[in-house]
């Protein structure tokens, strides 16, 4: 009975993975029928013999016609394969060994709450392997998007090459076009793509990080020195906002290295209408600032004032 | 990556470990998002890194 109830289960799970089509349609033409027909066309009227027989804008733009139809359909078939065929697949497969591993702990046992615990788990295997394909499946749409992209930028180029003469764009130029369309559609072509992509947002974020130098002398670093500047950014902390907005449009203490950074930092000068702004700038200043005995009194008198 | 701004600050050679620590600490309490020195043949210097206001 208990052998009974667990195989009929398993069947059931079965039986629903293979009714899921998932991914994509079926396409709506016989892909391997045409392929064949554009193939054996291909063969007999355009190849690169018979084009370098006859040499001619219309010639180089028929064999790209034929390549381009052919390219396209085994691409169909390709990504068809990847987004709905190998995905049932890796389900059925993960579905298929934890419903037999289940199967065989169920099939000794004698009492009803191992029966029920084992049913369980084959309901929790089964999402397992569900949610590690609709990640499968995420990834998979990303690379198609690459490729699809990819293939676009390519085949603008090859179009617009059929519009110029052979000097214009010359057949060697159209083959390596092609090659590249086909390249474009594969895996390594869209991780390239994805690369490249993620390479310059890399470099436009290495853009936006500035770096400014000063340099420093042993009196920047006495303690009574540091002493001053750390009390200065206490009273900083407790100024009004009228004041804190005050000093920092006007500072009592400028060079330009710290105005250097303060526009690096705050290119918008937000520090001149946002309280939290202006706090964190002055503080910068009295940070980075000189502490000869002249600048440091001339910050304490000006916050002192306020 | 958020937008940052690093400072460079050399300091003499023999300035301490005390005072390079606090130095670091000062900065942190200005607002900055971290900062570290390293030590060259000639000098020590102090990288502080700071946010760019206005951006994530």
């Amino acid at each position: 009975m208990q052998r009974l109830v667990v195989s009929t289960l398993i069947c059931l799970f079965l039986s629903g993975c293979a009714n899921f089509k998932g991914g994509m349609p079926d396409l709506p033409f016989d892909a391997e029928t045409e392929l064949g027909i554009v193939k054996d066309k291909l063969k007999d009227e355009v190849s690169v013999k018979s084009y370098y027989a006859a040499p001619t804008p219309i010639n180089r733009n028929k064999f790209i016609s034929y390549r381009l139809i052919i390219t396209n359909i085994e691409y169909l078939k390709y990504i068809k394969a990847m987004s709905a065929e190998e995905e049932q697949l890796h389900s059925a497969t993960d579905v298929l060994i934890v419903s037999l591993n289940v199967a065989a702990s169920a099939v000794n046992p004698v009492n009803t709450k191992t029966i029920i615990s084992s049913l369980s788990a084959i309901t929790a295997g089964t999402r397992l392997a569900i949610d590690k394909n609709t990640y499968f499946d995420k990834t998979m749409s990303a690379l198609i998007s690459a490729m699809n992209a990819q293939r676009k930028d390519v085949l603008t180029r090859i179009i617009k090459g059929t519009m110029s003469n052979l000097d214009g764009y010359p057949f060697e130029q159209a083959l390596t076009d092609l090659n590249d369309y086909y390249l474009a559609g594969s895996l390594p072509g869209a991780l390239t793509a994805i690369q490249k992509d993620a390479g310059g947002k890399e470099a436009q974020a290495d853009a936006k990080i500035t770096q400014l130098m000063a340099t420093r002398d042993a009196a920047f670093v006495e303690p009574v020195v540091q002493n001053r500047v750390d009390t200065l950014l206490d009273r900083a902390s407790k100024l009004p906002d009228a004041s804190l907005f005050e000093l920092v449009k006007a500072p009592p203490v400028t060079d330009a290295f710290v105005d250097s950074v303060v526009s690096a930092r705050d290119p918008k000068k937000l520090r001149e209408t946002d309280k939290n702004m202006a706090l964190t700038i002055l503080k910068m200043r009295i940070v980075l600032s000189q502490r000869d005995d002249k600048s440091l009194v001339a910050w304490e008198a000006a916050i002192k004032s306020m | 990556m958020p937008a940052t701004v690093t400072t460079k600050e050399l300091f003499p050679i023999t300035t301490s470990d005390a005072s390079i620590q606090a130095e670091i600490k000062l900065r942190i309490k200005a607002g900055a998002i971290r900062s570290w020195s390293e030590k060259t043949a000639d000098s020590i210097i102090l990288y502080t890194e700071w946010n760019v206001l206005g951006e994530q």
